[in-house]
């Protein structure tokens, strides 16, 4: 029988040593270079507890890239949320949040940095807004990769 | 601008205009369990003005979107590389139609 090892917060950050860091200097370029995210999909969202407790909140999205010369300019944006504070994906029976038809919204408060996958059309206005989301995660890192696009 | 997810479904919905079962809320479309052959109108609590109308097929799931709402540049390239966006004045009928009284956040268009 195989044993998963629990991931640990070093094995995090390793992990992010290939990943961009998104912050608020660089979070409009960011938004930019993939069109908002609008009507990006969703591919996957997990969830990793590490051995010391800690959260990180992972989303892989099919995104329309400006950078990107091939697939029609579509490309694979993993994004992850590290040191994760409260997450919440909340999807009812015949909704889905597959379609991100409001876009992706990157969002900071304090030192404080938030995902919130378009359950709300527009950017939340403040941190009470945001909580009250169906979809989001908020934490103290974010980080992207971006690789070639696959069906 | 429409962004429909299937073009091949397009003939799914009823062709005479006022056929069409119109809802209209808040919430966030559907995407599967609708009316069957109907339209959903999404609307901005903030604004009371529309974002989206869900087009539903005739097994209640969506089949296309049609968006009031800026997409960003251009919105190029809809729902992957094998679904572009196609052009407004491509749209099935009806289905940028919104309930009486309301307006579009953005004008098609613009």
């Amino acid at each position: 029988m195989g044993y998963l090892a629990p991931w640990s917060s070093a094995q995090n950050a390793a992990w992010s040593v290939n990943m961009d860091a998104i912050t608020s200097n660089n979070a409009a370029a960011f938004g930019a270079r993939f069109n908002g995210f609008n009507d990006a999909l969703i591919r996957k969202v997990e969830i990793a507890y590490a051995s010391d407790g800690t959260r990180s909140v992972s989303a892989l999205i099919a995104a329309h890239d400006a950078e990107q010369p091939s697939n029609d300019g579509w490309s694979l944006v993993s994004l992850r949320v590290s040191d994760v504070k409260q997450f919440r994906f909340c999807e009812e029976a015949k909704s889905s949040a597959q379609v991100l038809s409001n876009g992706l919204h990157v969002c900071w408060f304090g030192g404080s940095v938030g995902l919130e996958f378009g359950d709300y059309i527009d950017a939340p206005e403040n941190l009470e807004d945001f909580l009250g989301s169906k979809l989001f995660a908020l934490g103290n890192m974010l980080h992207f990769s971006v690789s070639d696009y696959e069906p | 601008m429409g962004s429909p997810m299937a073009l091949k479904q397009f003939a799914a919905l009823p062709a005479a205009k006022g056929a069409v079962p119109r809802f209209s809320g808040t919430a966030k479309p559907w995407t599967q369990g609708a009316t069957p052959n109907s339209v959903y109108t999404h609307i901005d609590p903030k604004t009371g003005k529309a974002v989206q109308n869900a087009a539903y097929g005739s097994d209640g799931k969506v089949i296309g979107h049609v968006d009031f709402k800026n997409h960003g540049p251009g919105a190029p390239s809809g729902h992957g590389p094998a679904n572009p966006h196609i052009p407004n004045n491509q749209l099935p009928p009806g289905w940028d139609t919104l309930p009486p009284g309301v307006q579009p956040r953005t004008p098609l268009g613009q």
